[in-house]
């Protein structure tokens, strides 16, 4: 055999290591995707910890401040270490509209309060992660509160619910393999 | 067995892993670049070539039918071929003619064996009268 | 013989070349899209966009897949031929992630949805692609260098 085609053959040896490479890892990606999100075992959302923080001035009904903590834990049983965890909560503020100059009477609205991603970095595999989402008084959006005086129905019970759609994104798979999961419009709690 | 088979898979896993991980910093930069040149060609493809598959099934029959055409010409598994067999025979015509310029052009005459003297179809030697047997 | 031989394995080659990159993505993506109720989000546009350029570059790759395997071993049109197939594959490769393929996104009803995003995949593939392109423009330099000594072995 000619030089030339020996060292043909062992480029091409390389290429098919670095294919069978990709290859092996994006079953076991997949492989290992499925051995977390089918045990449930693997999510644990600590909602007795959980706490949601709101001050209303009870002579002025101004929101004061408003913050909330969610801690929650994730296990990686899978392959790989799942790198940039990143979990996004957008807070959803649903009331009945009162006839107080405001767009529509009895008309129930829902106006977004929060919107903020906070990045948890990496989980490596056969750990868990516990972590703790924070929303502080200064991530929220107090722009869109309604007003308590004019806008909101205290009459209806309750007066107000929120809402939260979660997004939890990450990489696997040595990155070669970006997830997002949404899950939308998650009753949370009420006011009062 | 299964945590046998779940022990060799992570071991597996790791390997791949690893290799990959020192890897990728090196082809993932040259697969954006044919990313890149792709991209284009494709976007080429999409506003020129992209209303009707009749250009695609023609190139296809084109290759498929210059593919033939050039197989028969130049099977490549023998120096002949329908066309090279005329130049193959020039070349044997012209093999012997090169070797012939060598050759003295009075030994093709028949000669006596006795006296040298030119003898042609004749079976007795006009000079010395010898029988050219 | 011998063009008659390489001509069938061409024919051969072509048709496993056409089964794999026209055929069986056409039937599944038909067969995907007429299911319903499946929880995909696909539009009617990226349907015909993804089966149009499966259709057009598996021809392409399949034409040049009859040239490629009808030619003799290690002769310099194979070479060509070969890396021309490699690129045109390239195209039919991407015309996956150009049509939306790359990522998809699963609808849990009333729950969410899922998104998979495979673009670093493919780009590492496009990398390993490249240097498959590298090795093809190599064969040919080699093939021209030494045709003399490969027209040799070959006619013996």
């Amino acid at each position: 055999m000619r030089p030339s085609r020996v060292f043909r053959l062992l480029v091409r040896i390389f290429i098919l290591f670095l294919t069978i490479s990709v290859t092996a890892v994006s079953i076991l990606g997949g492989l290992s995707a499925v051995m977390i999100l089918s045990n449930q075992d693997n999510f644990g959302i600590d909602t007795d910890n959980a706490e949601f923080n709101l001050d209303i001035n009870n002579s002025t009904l101004i929101i004061e401040n408003v913050n909330f903590s969610l801690p929650f834990n994730i296990t990686n049983a899978g392959y790989f270490d799942l790198e940039n965890f990143q979990l996004n909560i957008q807070l959803g503020l649903n009331y009945s509209q009162i006839d107080g100059g405001g767009p529509g009477v009895n008309e129930t609205r829902i106006v977004r309060i929060l919107d903020r991603t906070q990045n948890f970095g990496d989980i490596p595999k056969g750990l868990t992660g516990n972590f703790t989402f924070f929303g502080a008084n200064s991530s929220f959006l107090h722009s869109s509160f309604p007003d308590p005086l004019t806008d909101i129905d205290w009459t209806r019970s309750p007066p107000l619910e929120f809402y939260a759609n979660f997004t939890i994104s990450l990489d696997y798979s040595v990155g070669m393999h970006s997830i997002s999961i949404t899950v939308i419009n998650i009753k949370i709690g009420e006011y009062p | 067995m299964i945590f046998q088979v779940m022990d060799f898979l992570e071991i597996i896993a790791e390997i791949v892993g690893s290799i990959l991980l020192f890897l990728k910093p090196i082809v993932s930069p040259i697969g954006a670049f044919l990313v890149d040149v792709t991209t284009a060609a494709a976007q080429f493809f999409k506003d020129n070539l992209g209303t009707s598959l009749t250009f695609y099934i023609v190139i296809c029959v084109i290759l498929v039918v210059s593919g033939i055409i050039v197989n028969i010409i130049w099977p490549g598994d023998r120096p002949g071929s329908i066309f090279s067999k005329g130049v193959g025979k020039i070349e044997e015509f012209d093999d012997k003619i090169e070797g012939s310029d060598d050759e003295d052009f009075v030994d093709e005459v028949k000669r006596c064996k006795d006296c040298g003297n030119p003898v042609g179809d004749s079976e007795i030697c006009p000079l010395c009268g010898a029988r050219q047997i | 013989m011998g063009a008659v031989k390489n001509m069938l394995k061409g024919f051969i080659f072509t048709g496993i070349y056409a089964v794999f990159t026209v055929v069986i993505p056409l039937v599944f993506f038909t067969l995907i899209f007429s299911i319903e109720g499946l929880p995909l989000e696909w539009e009617q546009q990226d349907q015909n966009n993804i089966m149009f350029w499966l259709v057009a570059f598996g021809l392409l790759v399949s034409g040049l897949a009859f040239f490629k395997y009808s030619s003799p071993k290690q002769s310099i049109r194979k070479a060509v031929f070969a890396l021309i197939q490699v690129i045109v594959n390239c195209l039919y490769i991407w015309s996956y992630r150009f049509s939306g393929a790359a990522e998809v996104t699963f609808v849990i009803l009333d729950f969410g949805f899922f998104t998979l995003d495979l673009s670093q995949m493919l780009l590492i593939y496009m990398g390993v692609y490249f240097l498959t392109i590298i090795l093809r423009v190599y064969d040919i330099i080699d093939f021209t260098i030494n045709r003399e000594k490969i027209r040799e072995n070959r006619m013996k």
